[in-house]
């Protein structure tokens, strides 16, 4: 950049500034077209909503930190999702069932990681064949319908509230406030933003950058089916299309937030979940009011477009005209 | 690096000894798998090879073919992918349908729908070169964008029986549906201009290493630019094919096509990069994956494990394209 | 040529664009009739929750939203009108959206019956009656098509044309169905196979082929040209499945093979086949008249509100449920109803009568169900 913009621009221009502004244009909106909508129960019903979408932008923070951005977490939810129920109606063991749907998730995780650390496949381009793989698995192990998992203790036990505010919602943002200190104040974080920032660099430091990146696909994808079965704990039954779309939703709002799908950036995990917010209420609004839902997708399509395009106004985004992406 | 990673760096040296070497190998490869599945699939069940599976391939490979091209095109570029194709050719297929309700001769209604697969293209070419957005994600909001505008306002439109569309594309010439020649002759036409005119290097070269090819005096952002452009005029004709295939034209895409062809570019050994990789290696993949679903159904497999085989696919198609990359 | 050199006046141009119409869209106008916010309990106004299977994108989806919407007008009734999406979860997440906007009665209509326990507690829990849609929901009164028995029509219309023209031996049965539409494709097609063993006791299994198939018309016609290859030497087919797009799709399909000649299809829904979408060879469809569902489910909504309060039938297999009437319908008459738009027209009038859709449109002589007399 030829001038350096001045210091109250870039904190206007800061990814927390930006997703609160982005956060509050959307709940003014909320308040003068659908008053309903600041109702506690509807808030409480759209922040316990956003459980499974939460927890998984968490881990996303840390992966994409790292230069790891998984397309099939919404499909590894959906395996979790049906694991779990699965193994539930057989076994009739909650537990049993959290144990499958995590060694799924696992297996699913490692796969991912050999093929893109070690065959040197940009992430997004190696998970793209598990986004199709784990959903045809769905199917295939619930023989293409629904499966039945309720447990109205469980159930009930997600949905509690402390006063107003549910406690998932508490615990999503305690969660957040624990990887956003992960990364910033630890010495694994410090090793997870060099990798994701320089991958030679890392390695010349003495970071074991592959080893690294093969944790957070692993990683990545266990939470992904733990909070798959958590949701289908909500719920009640998994859904052949449990979790389709969670990726976009949750790469939307990183990207909005600041992330770069190429590796770093500089979002934090909650301005992350502050899109996210953001994005769930929108979708709230939509429904409240009865707007056509593909009229979400033109919104996500402008947001994602206009999202980075305010990144790149930010000068963050040291992209070469013609993309090179990480293939080692 | 630990010493079990050279150790498993030299385990990958040896199984990259046995990945194919260059495009034409890929090509044989990739045939000789389609030879052994026509004739494994011929001896269970006889009447497999027949007129019959050559029209049903035909139709099979006609609309994701023509996609295909566009696609590999924009991928040869080193601009990545174009995600909007599939919708963009749906919403075509609407325009030229809706239009042929409404009285309009043929020739006229091909045009705007072809013009408008042109105008998507230059908007993708305007997002990510002038404006320096990711491929990926200007192409996946351009995808919103388009399907979620046509959702709005359109749900399907039954195209007149009657129509020179209907009466005439969908004829068969030597016994090949004629969609399948429009695609074959788009398809030659574009390997034949990459392969062996003075444009089609430069793409190439573009693609190879866009510095060098600066340094030679051509634009490596119109040589993109004109990619996407090329892309959307094929995603205009196969909404064509599309439209002239039945006697409904829905607003939504099926499921997954957008991912069957990038699943056959990189199987037919386009690199993710750009500027390797050959079209007949795409025939190739496209004729292998095109004949798969036709010969599933006599093996008496659920369909529900296609999608698991496709991932898989995709992924060892990854894999041996980093190997061979890995090799240069 | 640098990043420093990537002009930035159309980023932040389109950047604020992008951002300002994404917000805007959220204050796009709609005619949902929104409730006031501070309006007290002790009022007690009526205010109807209708939670709609998917996006009203298909006609038969949009003819329930806009019958909805006007039967409620009709009663200056309040409604809010929620999206299910075609997934459970989604209508479990509605569900507790509308007991929080303090929904008086709610219509739910939702594919999947394995989330119907808990999405039922919810509104249990806040006192509210519950009208269910085609799917059963147990302590929740049933209103709709029963899935079984459209299904068998269909498979009766079709194991009929079987009987008198092929002797009960066609060479091929397809099938569809799409696995992701939940119960409801499992049941049409449980009714289908009923209605063609009914016509055709003696039917062997193996020229049925039962496949999944997605709803759209080129992937239908996909699974269906690879039945079609897999079974070479069939020629008297009989075309079948879930929705009149994919009993169309495979005659497409058949048309693609060069062998239209001999297939016979019967639609389900009549969704398309109403629409004038007229495929040789598509006998007719089972007509669900979605259009008059809202009537008859303001009916409903009427005595309870009344304080009549009507015994909960929650089974769809009990007669005494409310089912809305159905029947097949051929091909060859589609001319003689009105379009979709004047029917709606008809039936929402201020001054229509109390007669079903069903009951104004079905021709005479045509196999019913749930018509009295």
């Amino acid at each position: 950049m030829t001038s350096r913009p001045k210091p109250s621009a870039t904190a206007l221009l800061s990814p927390m500034a930006t997703s609160l502004a982005f956060l509050a244009i959307v709940i003014v909106c909320g308040i003068v077209f659908a008053p309903s909508f600041l109702s506690v129960a509807n808030l409480a019903s759209v922040s316990s909503g956003i459980m499974a979408p939460a927890i998984i932008l968490l881990v996303a923070c840390l992966a994409m930190t790292g230069g790891v951005a998984d397309l099939s977490l919404g499909s590894v939810l959906g395996l979790g999702g049906v694991v779990y129920a699965t193994v539930l109606q057989l076994s009739e063991s909650p537990l049993a069932g959290v144990a499958a749907a995590a060694a799924a998730g696992v297996a699913v995780g490692l796969f991912n990681s050999v093929l893109s650390v070690r065959f040197h496949i940009w992430p997004l381009i190696a998970t793209l064949g598990m986004l199709v793989a784990a959903r045809g698995l769905v199917s295939v192990i619930s023989g293409g319908s629904s499966v039945a998992a309720y447990t109205p203790e469980l159930s009930a036990a997600l949905k509690t509230a402390i006063g107003p505010v549910p406690v998932v919602l508490v615990g999503v943002v305690v969660l957040a406030v624990l990887v956003g200190w992960i990364i910033r104040y630890t010495r694994w974080g410090n090793h997870l933003r060099a990798v994701g920032g320089d991958d030679v660099a890392a390695r010349r430091a003495g970071i074991p950058a592959n080893r690294m990146r093969m944790w957070l696909f692993v990683v990545v994808a266990l939470v992904a089916a733990l909070a798959g079965s958590l949701q289908v704990m909500r719920t009640g039954a998994s859904a052949v299309n449990l979790g389709e779309g969670v990726e976009l939703l949750v790469y939307g709002a990183l990207l909005i937030s600041g992330y770069r799908l190429a590796g770093g950036g500089r979002g934090s995990a909650l301005s992350g979940l502050v899109c996210l917010f953001a994005l769930e209420l929108i979708r709230n609004i939509f429904r409240l009011r009865g707007l056509p839902l593909p009229l979400t997708d033109v919104l996500l399509g402008l947001t994602l477009i206009g999202a980075v395009s305010l990144d790149l106004v930010r000068g963050r985004v040291r992209r070469p005209l013609i993309a090179q992406p990480a293939t080692g | 690096m630990s010493t079990s990673g050279i150790a498993l760096t030299n385990r990958w040296a040896r199984v990259s000894a046995l990945a194919p070497r260059g495009h034409g190998a890929t090509t044989l490869v990739l045939l000789l798998t389609w030879l052994a599945l026509v004739v494994a699939t011929g001896l269970r069940a006889p009447g497999f090879l027949s007129g019959q599976t050559v029209v049903a391939v035909a139709f099979n490979m006609a609309f994701v073919g023509i996609m295909v091209t566009g696609v590999g095109i924009v991928m040869m570029s080193g601009a990545e992918f174009d995600l909007s194709v599939g919708v963009t050719a749906v919403t075509s297929a609407l325009i030229v349908a809706q239009l042929l309700v409404e009285g309009w001769s043929f020739p006229p209604a091909m045009l705007v729908a072809v013009l408008f697969g042109v105008l998507i293209g230059a908007a993708n070419a305007w997002l990510v070169l002038w404006l320096g957005i990711h491929p990926i994600v200007a192409t996946l909001g351009m995808m919103f964008l388009v399907s979620g505008v046509t959702r709005i306002f359109v749900d399907f439109v039954a195209i007149p029986r009657d129509s020179f569309l209907r009466q005439q594309a969908a004829g068969a010439w030597l016994g090949v549906p004629r969609v399948f020649w429009v695609m074959l002759v788009v398809f030659t036409i574009v390997g034949l201009v990459i392969r062996s005119t003075r444009p089609g290097r430069h793409l190439v070269a573009v693609g190879g290493n866009a510095q060098a090819a600066r340094a030679r005096g051509i634009s490596p952002r119109r040589v993109q630019g004109v990619a996407f452009v090329l892309c959307g005029l094929c995603a205009g004709i196969a909404g064509l094919v599309l439209a002239s295939q039945g006697d409904i034209v829905q607003s939504s895409l099926t499921a997954g096509t957008e991912f069957r062809v990038i699943s056959i570019l990189l199987l037919g050994g386009l690199a993710l990069t750009g500027g390797r990789g050959r079209f007949s290696g795409v025939f190739a993949s496209l004729l292998l994956l095109s004949t798969l679903p036709t010969a599933i159904v006599t093996w008496g497999v659920s369909s529900s494990w296609q999608p698991v085989i496709e991932g898989l696919v995709l992924a060892v198609a990854l894999a041996v394209n980093s190997l061979r990359e890995k090799k240069r | 040529m640098s990043t420093s050199r990537l002009r930035r006046w159309p980023l932040k141009a389109v950047a604020i664009m992008s951002l300002t119409a994404a917000v805007a869209a959220c204050g796009g106008s709609t005619d949902t009739a929104e409730p006031a916010a501070g309006e007290s309990a002790a009022d007690k106004k009526v205010f109807i929750g209708f939670a709609n299977f998917a996006e009203p994108e298909s006609p038969v989806l949009k003819a329930l939203d806009t019958g909805m919407r006007k039967e409620a007008e009709k009663r200056s009734w309040d409604l809010v009108v929620l999206n299910n999406d075609r997934d459970g979860p989604t209508a479990v997440s509605n569900a507790e959206t509308m007991v929080a906007q303090g929904v008086t009665h709610a219509v739910e209509f939702q594919g999947d019956g394995k989330v119907a326990p808990q999405l039922m507690d919810t509104f249990n829990a806040a006192n509210i009656p519950v009208i269910a849609i085609d799917i059963a929901h147990p302590g929740a009164h049933f209103f709709g098509i029963n899935n079984v028995e459209a299904g068998r029509l269909s498979g009766l219309a079709g194991g009929n044309h079987a009987k008198e023209n092929w002797d009960c031996k066609p060479d091929l049965v397809t099938l569809l169905e799409n696995e992701a539409s939940g119960d409801v494709a499992l049941l049409r097609t449980e009714g289908i196979l009923k209605g063609l063993k009914e016509a055709c006791p003696d039917l062997p299994d193996d020229v049925i082929q039962r496949r999944n198939s997605p709803t759209t018309p080129d992937g239908a016609q996909g699974v269906a040209r690879d039945i079609l290859v897999s079974k070479p030497d069939a020629k008297n087919i009989l075309a079948l499945g879930g929705n009149d797009n994919m009993v169309i799709g495979t005659i497409n399909a058949a048309e693609q093979l060069g062998r239209a000649g001999n297939v016979f299809g019967y639609g389900l829904g009549a969704d398309l086949m109403l629409f004038g979408v007229d495929t040789p060879g598509l006998g007719g469809s089972t007509a669900f008249w979605y259009e008059g569902y809202a009537k008859e489910i303001f009916k409903l909504l009427d005595k309870i509100v009344a304080g009549e309060a009507p015994a909960v039938v929650d089974s769809p297999t009990d007669p005494n449920a409310h089912f809305n009437p159905a029947c097949q319908f051929p091909n060859d008459q589609v001319k003689s109803i009105p379009s979709l738009d004047q029917r709606i027209e008809e039936l929402y009038a201020g001054d229509a009568g109390s007669a079903s859709a069903a009951e104004k449109y079905c021709p005479e002589g045509v196999e019913t169900y749930g018509l009295k007399g």
